[in-house]
């Protein structure tokens, strides 16, 4: 064998040696690259705290409050019990300001029927409207039904005093809950649902940016820098507790865009995060809404992180999504606890 | 020996590369995997690529900038943008109208739009009755398909735009303000940019500072004795979430006043004026105001006609 054919030789076999180890490099270093330790799950809280460090710093007073263990919340109708509630508050127990903010919202637009006559035609309508709803939307199952060439599923029919007995029901309940309570004050739960954040409710924590942002093309400036830092706060401070509402939330917050331009791919990072907490009714979110909300986010928390991650997924290519997911992995990991 | 000595030096050789091989394997995992090597894959785009636009070759633009369409628009915003920070005032007004315009546009929902449109179609025929053939276009099933249509492709153009571009309506009313250019710092002031929702909160610090140079710029024009600026200022600090401008209704007051003693104003124009400006105010307020005014006109406008 001559030299140039020898020379040739090795540098065959060094070549093939060297894309063999190339592979096993890149194998084993991805598979020490687990979720918790990847660099990428600490960037990307970095990203986050980024993002809302300016705000944070915009209230400098703001400490976690030490936690103080307080009796059971007192029984009894929501306005029989607000003095009693109040005053617990002050104390600094964050339940009891979490339960104002719940009962005064639940208060804030209610008006209670004048008398019994108001009170059932009031359940009549109420009646009325959710029947037409029914109708709807089973219209609307055997349209689809139609248009897709299939038999219509069964839906079961519904019995008409029942829907009555149950609004009836509802609305007197409402009228126990709401009685002795000032409409005035009831506006303000939003106030209550701040302080129980602050306070160190995580209820209160998780929901909060959905209700302060909510009204902020009717706030100052000046009280939007503020719900803005304090939203950012509540959140940090659910996701150090370890709630995986959290994750979903600073999705949702990545996903409008509040603290940057709108970014799917940590949209879906956090969504994905989210995703991996066990899969609990959709009412444990605070910020899906009620009623006919529910058709868009589903009934379950599965349903509604699945909806939103097809969204996002749609803008980002599957390099991306991979890439997002493992981020998300490791940031449910750092949060969470660690895999389901 | 050369023959032992040259298979050694292979074997060494074949070793290296293998070695090198399996670190470069390694970092390439590592770039694939992590962030601090690669830059995440965002919404945002680089600063060096808005940088590289802005140095754009120039594009011919018609001179009724008015007259671009939703698509020649797009083509167009690099050289308007351009055009504006050298201080055309009638491309940075294009701009600020346009991306304002499409904020709403952008997330309206197709059944919104249908609506919308279905309303005014509704509203039209009802016009046309009324008016018995006297209307100057007919109000017709084309009609309506004509008015679908554009706001779709409306909708459509304004999708086109990524919330990075429509948030550069700010970028141009920051450069307008620094410049002191009088008709934008106007229609800025008359509400022409605003922000709501999700980019009330994302820019809330820009706009604060949008905010206080509106009130330098403005005041700068009232205080010379500008009656369009005087105007402005009395609806921008007269009413609620109304451009970027907090209310000041005494402050809207005295201008409102000052530009009464002033004239220049039909009558009927200046009493709605001062009406509007002093609806919540006390008649202690009101007087207060009263006197603001008088010296304000003293300084902008007394012996002067704008």
């Amino acid at each position: 064998m001559g030299n140039t054919a020898r020379i040739a030789l090795v540098v065959a076999v060094a070549g093939a040696a060297w894309v063999v180890a190339y592979t096993c490099g890149r194998t084993l270093s991805r598979a020490h690259a687990l979720p918790v330790q990847d660099s990428s799950g600490a960037k990307a809280h970095d990203r986050w705290a980024e993002l809302v460090r300016h705000d944070r710093a915009a209230r400098p007073n703001a400490k976690p409050q030490p936690h103080a263990s307080f009796p059971p919340l007192p029984d009894g109708p929501f306005g029989a019990t607000i003095d009693e509630l109040k005053r617990r508050a002050e104390a600094g127990d964050a339940s009891a300001a979490f339960a104002l903010a719940d009962g005064y919202r639940d208060c804030a637009y209610y008006q209670p029927p004048k008398d019994d006559a108001e009170l059932n035609s009031r359940v009549e309508e109420k009646t009325a409207g959710s029947l037409s709803v029914y109708d709807q939307v089973v219209d609307q199952v055997n349209e689809r039904a139609a248009q897709n060439g299939v038999d219509p599923p069964k839906i079961p029919k519904v019995d008409t005093m029942e829907v009555y007995d149950e609004a009836m029901t509802a609305e007197r309940a409402h009228r126990d809950r709401c009685r002795g309570v000032a409409a005035a004050d009831a506006r303000r739960w939003r106030e209550w649902y701040g302080r129980a954040a602050a306070l160190g409710d995580v209820e209160a924590q998780v929901g909060y940016w959905n209700f302060a942002f909510q009204s902020t093309s009717i706030d100052s400036l000046d009280e939007v820098r503020k719900e803005k830092a304090d939203a950012a706060d509540y959140l940090d401070r659910a996701l150090a507790a370890g709630d995986a509402r959290a994750l979903g939330a600073i999705g949702q917050v990545f996903q409008s865009g509040y603290y940057d331009e709108p970014d799917p791919f940590m949209a879906h990072a956090y969504f994905f995060a989210a995703s991996l907490a066990p899969n609990a009714p959709i009412e444990t979110i605070p910020w899906t809404g009620t009623g006919l909300l529910r058709l868009t986010s589903g009934n379950d928390t599965a349903t509604y992180y699945g909806r939103w991650l097809a969204t996002t997924a749609s803008t980002l290519d599957p390099a991306a999504i991979a890439e997002s997911e493992r981020l998300g992995a490791a940031l449910y990991a750092s949060c969470c606890g660690g895999a389901r | 020996m050369n023959r032992a000595a040259g298979a050694v030096i292979s074997l060494a050789l074949v070793a290296l590369v293998a070695l090198l091989g399996f670190r470069q394997g390694e970092r390439a995992s590592t770039q694939t995997s992590g962030f601090t090597e690669k830059p995440l894959p965002s919404a945002t785009p680089p600063a060096a690529k808005r940088a590289a636009a802005a140095h754009a070759p120039r594009m011919a633009l018609p001179d009724m900038l008015d007259s671009l369409d939703g698509a020649e628009f797009i083509a167009a915003m690099p050289e308007l943008e351009q055009r504006a920070r050298e201080g055309d005032q009638k491309a940075a007004l294009l701009l600020i109208h346009r991306l304002q315009d499409c904020t709403y546009r952008a997330v309206e929902d197709v059944d919104e739009i249908r609506r919308r449109v279905d309303a005014e179609y509704a509203h039209q025929l009802d016009v046309q009755k009324k008016w018995k053939g006297e209307m100057p276009f007919v109000v017709d099933e084309a009609w309506h398909a004509n008015e679908l249509k554009k706001a779709f492709d409306f909708r459509d153009r304004c999708l086109a735009l990524t919330p990075q571009a429509l948030g550069r309506r700010l970028d141009v009313a920051e450069i307008a303000l620094a410049r002191h250019e009088r008709d934008v710092v106007i229609d800025l002031v008359r509400g022409s940019l605003f922000a709501h929702d999700a980019e009330r909160v994302r820019y809330v610090d820009r706009l604060d500072a949008i905010a206080d140079a509106e009130r330098t710029e403005i005041g700068r024009l009232v205080e010379a004795g500008d009656r369009d600026a005087m105007e402005a200022a009395v609806m921008a600090y007269g009413r609620d979430n109304f451009g970027v401008i907090d209310a000041d209704r005494p402050r809207a007051y005295a201008i409102a006043y000052a530009l009464s003693l002033a004239g220049g104003v039909p009558q009927h124009r200046m009493d709605w004026l001062l009406k509007t400006a002093g609806e919540q105010l006390s008649p202690e307020e009101i007087e207060a105001a009263r006197s603001d005014g008088a010296s304000l006109y003293a300084r902008c406008c007394a012996g002067t006609l704008h």
